[in-house]
């Protein structure tokens, strides 16, 4: 039987507003997946953060390719982080990892 | 390749209408319409950015409104109405001189089927501020989360163009605009569809207003094309 390649999608995001962790940035990625669009949503998109620069505030962001407008939905009702308020906006969006850091350090 | 409108910020302040241009820009933006009374003189534009005038009406009654109407039409180039009762919204739908209605979640109002027919006759769209559908969102309003998928829904059985906006009265309520059209895909708005609504559905509104306002619009469909040379009656 004929199995669909695991497609990805990885988004870099810069975080607007107060200082947040980045263990409290990850519960709040998946807590947006989860209110939005349920435990479904978040099997689907499988939202996992694989980085986050503190000092710069910027992420990165892994979700299934299939479920992008999703992903980008999610980041963008983010409005607060442990009380405080922050904005995230996505600055690139690439198939691979290295594809994504070689754009942003190129911007 | 798309040109992202904001058609709705609302800064309280000077120093907050300037870091919001700045931002709009950072964010893909190519044109924004700011709403209030902010002094705009000697306001450094960023370049690349097209600002446009807007004010928006919050009367309360449809006397009310038709008086502003007739004071604000030829100065700003988008008018906006808040709408708040019945009256109102119905009045704004059908007035040529308004080109945007928004419904406020508290309002318990929302573009129904009346309203949408209305306003494809007036040729007045209908807006969702980012704001508002964010509130929907964290209060988990269902019905007003619905109220607006039919409302759109509504619009587009009519022919009614659909305006996304920010709504951002500070900059930390901004976002990009492709995130913007994103959240639609919450109410199963296709994504295509969405990125007009922040895009070329604004810039219609805007030209079409621009060359109302440059005084070559006499009538809806008649256009001046040069003056003098009368013909002659006899």
């Amino acid at each position: 039987m004929p199995v669909e390649a695991l497609r990805r999608r990885y988004l870099a995001f810069k975080v607007e507003g107060e200082t947040v962790k980045r263990r409290d940035l990850e519960e709040a990625i998946k807590g947006s997946v989860e209110r939005l669009y349920g435990l479904n949503g978040l099997w689907k998109l499988e939202p996992t953060l694989i980085e986050f620069d503190e000092h710069h505030r910027i992420g990165i962001v892994r979700c299934n390719h299939r479920w992008l407008p999703w992903m980008r939905a999610a980041l963008t009702a983010i409005t607060e982080v442990e009380g405080k308020p922050i904005a995230l906006h996505v600055l690139r969006v690439s198939g691979t990892l290295r594809a994504l850091r070689r754009r942003l350090e190129s911007t | 390749m798309r040109r992202f409108i904001d058609l709705h910020l609302r800064p309280r302040s000077r120093e907050e209408l300037e870091l919001m241009l700045g931002k709009a820009l950072w964010l893909g933006y190519r044109g924004v319409a700011v709403a209030g009374d902010q002094p705009k003189g000697n306001l450094e534009a960023p370049e690349g950015l097209d600002i446009v005038s807007r004010i928006d009406l919050k009367p309360r009654t449809a006397g009310a409104l038709k008086a502003s109407l007739r004071r604000v039409r030829t100065l700003y180039v988008v008018v906006a109405v808040e709408c708040r009762s019945k009256a109102v919204a119905r009045q704004a739908a059908r007035d040529h001189r308004v080109d945007v209605v928004y419904f406020p979640p508290g309002s318990g109002l929302w573009f129904d089927d009346a309203e949408a027919r209305l306003a494809a006759q007036s040729g007045c769209a209908y807006e969702i501020n980012l704001v508002d559908l964010l509130t929907l969102i964290e209060d988990g309003r269902l019905r007003g989360l619905r109220r607006v998928a039919e409302g759109i829904q509504n619009a587009w059985r009519r022919g009614v163009p659909v305006i996304l906006s920010s709504g951002a009265s500070e900059p930390l309520e901004m976002r990009e605009p492709r995130g913007l059209a994103s959240l639609l895909t919450l109410l199963d708005i296709d994504l295509e569809d969405a990125l007009e609504m922040v895009s070329t559905n604004p810039q219609g509104i805007i030209e079409r207003n621009r060359r109302k306002l440059s005084g070559e619009y006499a009538a809806p469909g008649v256009r001046v094309i040069g003056q003098g040379g009368g013909v002659d009656a006899r």
